[in-house]
C-alpha cells in the first residue's frame, strides 16, 4: 500500500465557498426555559416576518444558511464570512483573545467574534448580539437576546471538502441547557463567482402583498405599524394605531448608539 | 449612560451625507473609540506594507463641501462623442449596499434649514434592488480587506461585498453577464505590497471628476500601502479611448484604522426614521 495522497487542502484552509444540502443540518430541539413559553416564541417568529417583510439585513444565526452559498476567507487579522444576501458580514477577529469592552462595543446583529485554532478545530466565540437587529429565531427552537452567547466550532472533514460547523448557544433568559446543533457544508469547488442576491424592496407593493398574504390580519397590521415616517422627532411614538396594533414592536426606538 | 461611539457620530450623518463631516468624525472617533483593550492586540507595530486590514478615509482635503474633495482633481478630458454624457462631480460606483443609489424615492425638501432642524433627505430608505455590490470608490464609512487564498475580499459596513480574483482567472466576456455596480474584477499583488486590480462590467454611469464609464470599459485600481503600512492610496486609472481623451487618473487616501477598531454595522431598517434624515448640524455660537 502506498503513501496517502496529500489531502487537497491544509487543515486550517477554510476559505472558500461553502454550500449547504438538503441534508446536511443536524438539529435537535432546543431545551427551553419554563417561562419561554409557545407564546413567546410565536411572538419572535412575528417579529422575524415583520422583519423579512421590511427587507431588514440577517444577522446571525440566519445568514450562516441563507440558500446560497457562504464566502469565508481568511486573512492575516481576521476570518471574514459574507452571504449572498442581505446581511452584515461577519468579522472573526483572530487578532485578539478578548470581547470589545461592552462599554465601548456597539451590539450588532452579527455580534462580536474572535476565533483561534485549537489544532485542527477552529473555535469562535460571540457575544454583543443586538437585542432587536436581525432574525432572532434559532434552528431548534429558541431565539436570541443581548446576553446570547454562541461558540462555533469549525472543522474540515472529508479531505477538505466538507466542513462541519457546531454551533452551541446559551442564554440565561432563553436556554435550559447548551443548545446544540451541526450543519455540514460542502466546498464549492471550480472557480465559483458569487451571483448579485436577489432584490429586496420594502417600498415595492406587489411584492408587499404577495409577503403578506400568509400574515394573520393582526400580524399585517403590527407589520405595517412598524413603519414610522422618515421625518419623525424619534421620541414621538408611531401614528395611532387600533388596539390590535399595540402589541407592535417600537420599531422606532434608535439603536443604542444613536441615542 | 450616553455612550459615544463611532455609531453615534456616524450614524447621524449618513442620511445627510457629508462627506466633510463624516471625515472631521473618522478623526475624532479614532481618538475617542479605541477601546482599553486594544494594547492587548496582536498587531504589530510597525507593519509589513499591505492592503489587508482595515481603512478610513482621513484625508481632509475640501473639507465644508459635498464635492470638495473631488473639486480638487484633474477633471477628464474626453471625446466630443463622450463629453456631453459625463456627470460632473461623482460617481464611480461610489457607496452602494443596500441604502445606496436606487434606495427608493427622494424627499422633495431641498430648501433652506436652520441649525438644529433634521429634515427628510429619503422618505424611503433601504431598498436594495439585487445590489449587495460594493461601490468602487468606498465613501467616509470605513472598509475592510482580507486577502484570501484566492481573492481579495472587501466589505464596507452596511452589508455590501466586492471579490477580487487573485487566482489568475482573466476577465469574461463582458456580454455573459449583466453589469453590477462593483464589475467583475481580477488582481495581483506586487512586490511593494500594493494590489492591482482589473475591473469591467460596471453599470455604465458617471466617474469622479467628470469621467464616464461604459460595461466594457476597463480600467486599473491601484492600492497602494505606504512602507510603514499605516496608509493607503487608491489610485483610479481610466483610458478608454472611446471616451477619454487622454488618461483619466485620480486618487483617495486612507489611514489604517487604529489598534482595537473594529467593524461597525450599519442596520438598515426601512422602518426607522432615522434612516431617511438628514444631519442635525448644532447651534452656531
Amino acid at each position: 500500500m502506498g503513501t496517502p495522497a496529500a489531502p487537497p487542502y491544509g487543515l486550517h484552509d477554510i476559505s472558500g465557498y461553502w454550500e449547504l444540502g438538503s441534508d446536511t443540518r443536524s438539529v435537535p430541539p432546543a431545551v427551553l426555559l419554563p417561562g419561554i413559553t409557545k407564546a413567546t416564541l410565536d411572538k419572535v417568529a412575528d417579529g422575524d416576518l415583520i422583519s423579512m417583510r421590511w427587507c431588514r439585513p440577517l444577522g446571525m444565526p440566519a445568514m450562516m444558511d441563507n440558500g446560497r452559498p457562504l464566502d469565508i476567507q481568511q486573512g492575516r487579522w481576521e476570518v471574514l464570512m459574507t452571504p449572498e444576501a442581505n446581511s452584515s458580514p461577519r468579522h472573526i477577529y483572530t487578532n485578539r483573545t478578548q470581547h470589545i469592552n461592552p462599554d465601548i462595543f456597539d451590539p450588532s446583529s452579527v455580534g462580536d467574534s474572535i476565533g483561534h485554532w485549537d489544532s485542527d478545530t477552529f473555535i469562535v466565540d460571540t457575544i454583543g448580539f443586538h437585542p432587536k437587529n436581525g432574525r432572532m429565531l434559532i434552528p431548534g427552537g429558541g431565539y436570541r437576546t443581548e446576553t446570547s452567547h454562541l461558540v462555533e466550532q469549525y472543522k474540515l472533514m472529508k479531505n477538505g471538502s466538507v466542513l462541519s460547523v457546531t454551533f452551541t448557544w446559551t442564554d440565561p433568559k432563553v436556554f435550559k441547557t447548551p443548545h446544540t446543533y451541526e450543519f455540514r457544508y460542502t466546498r464549492v469547488t471550480g472557480k465559483y463567482e458569487p451571483r448579485q442576491a436577489v432584490g429586496c424592496d420594502p417600498w415595492d407593493e406587489d411584492r408587499t402583498a404577495f409577503v403578506e398574504r400568509a400574515f394573520s390580519p393582526a400580524l399585517k397590521q403590527q407589520a405595517e405599524a412598524a413603519l414610522v415616517k422618515a421625518g419623525t422627532p424619534v421620541s414621538a411614538k408611531p401614528a395611532a394605531a387600533p388596539a390590535t396594533k399595540s402589541a407592535a414592536k417600537p420599531a422606532a426606538k434608535p439603536a443604542p448608539g444613536r441615542k | 449612560m450616553h455612550r459615544l461611539t463611532r455609531n453615534t457620530l456616524r450614524l447621524s450623518a449618513y442620511s445627510g451625507g457629508t462627506l466633510a463631516l463624516l471625515a472631521a468624525a473618522a478623526l475624532f472617533l479614532h481618538g475617542q473609540g479605541v477601546p482599553p483593550s486594544a494594547q492587548e492586540l496582536d498587531v504589530p507595530s510597525v507593519l509589513p506594507p499591505t492592503v489587508e486590514g482595515d481603512w478610513v478615509r482621513t484625508d481632509t482635503h475640501g473639507s465644508g463641501s459635498f464635492d470638495g474633495l473631488t473639486k480638487t482633481f484633474t477633471p477628464a478630458t474626453l471625446t466630443p462623442e463622450y463629453a456631453g454624457r459625463a456627470g460632473a462631480g461623482r460617481g464611480g460606483g461610489r457607496g452602494g449596499g443596500r441604502g445606496g443609489p436606487g434606495g427608493g424615492q427622494q424627499a422633495a425638501d431641498t430648501g433652506p434649514h436652520k441649525a438644529g432642524e433634521p429634515y427628510v433627505v429619503r422618505a424611503q430608505t433601504c431598498a436594495y434592488g439585487g445590489g449587495v455590490q460594493l461601490g468602487l470608490e468606498y465613501d467616509s464609512e470605513g472598509f475592510h480587506m482580507v486577502l484570501g487564498k484566492d481573492e481579495a475580499l472587501v466589505v464596507q459596513e452596511r452589508g455590501a461585498s466586492r471579490r477580487i480574483y487573485l487566482d489568475g482567472r482573466t476577465l469574461p466576456d463582458p456580454s455573459v453577464r449583466p453589469p453590477t455596480g462593483s464589475g467583475y474584477s481580477i488582481g495581483h499583488i506586487e512586490p511593494n505590497g500594493a494590489l492591482v486590480v482589473e475591473t469591467t462590467d460596471v453599470t455604465a454611469g458617471g466617474v469622479t471628476a467628470g469621467g464616464y464609464r461604459l460595461p466594457d470599459t476597463h480600467f486599473i485600481q491601484r492600492y497602494i500601502p505606504s512602507a510603514d503600512g499605516k496608509h493607503l492610496t487608491l489610485r483610479f486609472e481610466y483610458n478608454d479611448p472611446r471616451i477619454y481623451a487622454k488618461p483619466h487618473t485620480y486618487e483617495f487616501t486612507f489611514d489604517r484604522m487604529a489598534a482595537g477598531s473594529y467593524a461597525l454595522e450599519e442596520f438598515c431598517d426601512a422602518t426607522d426614521p432615522l434612516n431617511g434624515q438628514s444631519i442635525v448640524p448644532p447651534e452656531q455660537q
